[in-house]
């Protein structure tokens, strides 16, 4: 095993918070009001499901194959070279998605706050600060969850000041359309809930692995709660108009002025966020370095996380020419990949597992 | 472009200069992992990487299929 650190489960559940929903408050809303148009606070819901399946799959393969990650069990379940080639697609997998993130994240800020900084300069800083976190280990990404997450979550208290602009008129009519519009809109979501299946790099690792689930449930319900209420804010604030708007929640947050003193919150939305989205990016750039690092059967993943965090820059900017193909990529391309890679994926190695250890019981 | 590739090689510099002392009493695969891991990175500045098909378009493609299911 790579990783000596330990973690609690508790902490567990406050880095798993910020690893979906990061850039999920930055995408998610306006990826599911175009599809489901004034029924998408309801998409959120459907995320507690496919969220929850992923959960139990982290458990049970972590039940099963004790004290091993990812990376680790699949090479046991699919034998030497299914599994190497399984290990080197996650590597690939997340090593991409660490690259979306980071460029999801610089397009914001880029976008919205820091017009005249060239983008590089703020994808290097922010890889940089995580790169010092994943030298750290996970119990390093669990401290720093711990100190900033409340932070990150402090954003969703100040959308209450909007309570008298909301207009409870935009939800209807529910369901004009029917429930697939819905569906198809919840996939965005699905996805990010999905992502809860990282936790299974940082179950070896728990002190106390038996409330390892009860966390990661915490986790979910305050990942689907948050959505929701999110969700339902921008609906009654925004109505009809949410789709259009490339990040809602900040166009909420320019929205508020609240007894002449509350105004002008979205520099401290920025300031919240940086930190939500510096503990997403470690962790992905830390699931990355300990998958390649147990591909290529090194001894220790310290040496490789600076060279790993060049090429999570380079593939933040690899065939990614503007905002527009971004967009599209986050709208139609991420969701069906995360889905594949956190959900199917995982399904098909507890299927497997299953069927190996009946037909070893079969065998006298 | 050709002061991004400046400024990549001086990183890339940087790092095997600080990695290198606490390499050495590592096996000799570890340090073939950080080699080239580190070359991988450099070699992919020599391109104008936006305006090449990358890793997300070969993603864009492959899943096309399913893209198509969601409209």
């Amino acid at each position: 095993m790579l990783e000596k650190g330990k973690i609690s489960s508790f902490q567990l559940a406050v880095v798993m918070y910020p690893t979906v929903l990061a850039t999920g408050f930055l995408v998610l809303p306006s990826i599911s009001a175009q599809y489901a148009k004034n029924d998408f606070w309801m998409t959120g819901l459907f995320a507690l499901f496919s969220g929850f399946i992923s959960v139990c799959l982290a458990v049970k393969l972590h039940q099963l194959y004790p004290k091993q990650n990812l990376a680790e069990y699949s090479e046991q379940i699919l034998g030497k070279t299914l599994g190497k080639i399984l290990v080197i697609w996650f590597s690939v997998h997340f090593l991409n998605s660490a690259g979306l993130i980071t460029r999801q994240y610089a397009e914001f800020v880029s976008g919205n706050f820091l017009f005249k900084t060239p983008i590089l300069v703020i994808i290097s800083s922010i890889v940089l600060l995580a790169a010092f976190a994943v030298h750290g280990g996970a119990e390093m990404i669990a401290r720093s969850a711990m100190i900033l997450t409340p932070i990150f979550i402090l954003p969703i208290c100040f959308l209450v000041l909007l309570i008298p602009d909301l207009d409870i008129k935009n939800i209807f009519p529910v369901l004009s359309h029917g429930i697939s519009p819905v569906i198809k809109g919840s996939i965005g979501p699905q996805a990010w809930a999905t992502q809860l299946f990282i936790m299974s790099f940082f179950l070896p690792c728990l002190k106390d692995p038996q409330k390892g689930k009860k966390w990661a449930f915490v986790s979910l319900g305050a990942i689907v709660f948050s959505m929701v209420f999110i969700n339902f804010i921008i609906l009654l604030l925004l109505g009809p108009d949410s789709g259009n708007k490339t990040y809602p929640v900040l166009t909420a947050f320019r929205y508020i002025s609240f007894a002449d003193f509350f105004e002008n919150l979205e520099a401290l939305l920025l300031a919240m966020w940086v930190a939500g989205n510096f503990i997403k990016i470690a962790v992905f750039y830390y699931v990355t370095t300990l998958s390649i690092g147990l591909c290529l059967n090194l001894t220790d993943y310290r040496p490789i996380v600076f060279p790993v965090g060049l090429l999570i820059i380079a593939l933040s900017l690899w065939g990614i020419p503007n905002f527009i193909t971004l967009g599209q990529h986050a709208r139609t391309v991420a969701p069906i990949d995360i889905l594949l890679n956190m959900l199917v994926i995982p399904i098909i190695l507890l299927v497997v597992t299953g069927f190996r250890r009946a037909t070893k019981q079969l065998k006298p | 472009m050709k002061w991004l590739f400046i400024g990549i090689t001086l990183v890339v510099i940087l790092i095997s200069r600080l990695e290198w002392p606490k390499l050495k009493q590592k096996p000799k695969k570890d340090k073939a992992a950080f080699v080239f891991l580190l070359m991988l990175g450099w070699l992919l500045f020599l391109f104008d990487l936006p305006h090449i098909a990358g890793p997300s378009t070969f993603f864009r493609t492959i899943y096309k299929p399913f893209v198509a299911l969601l409209k």
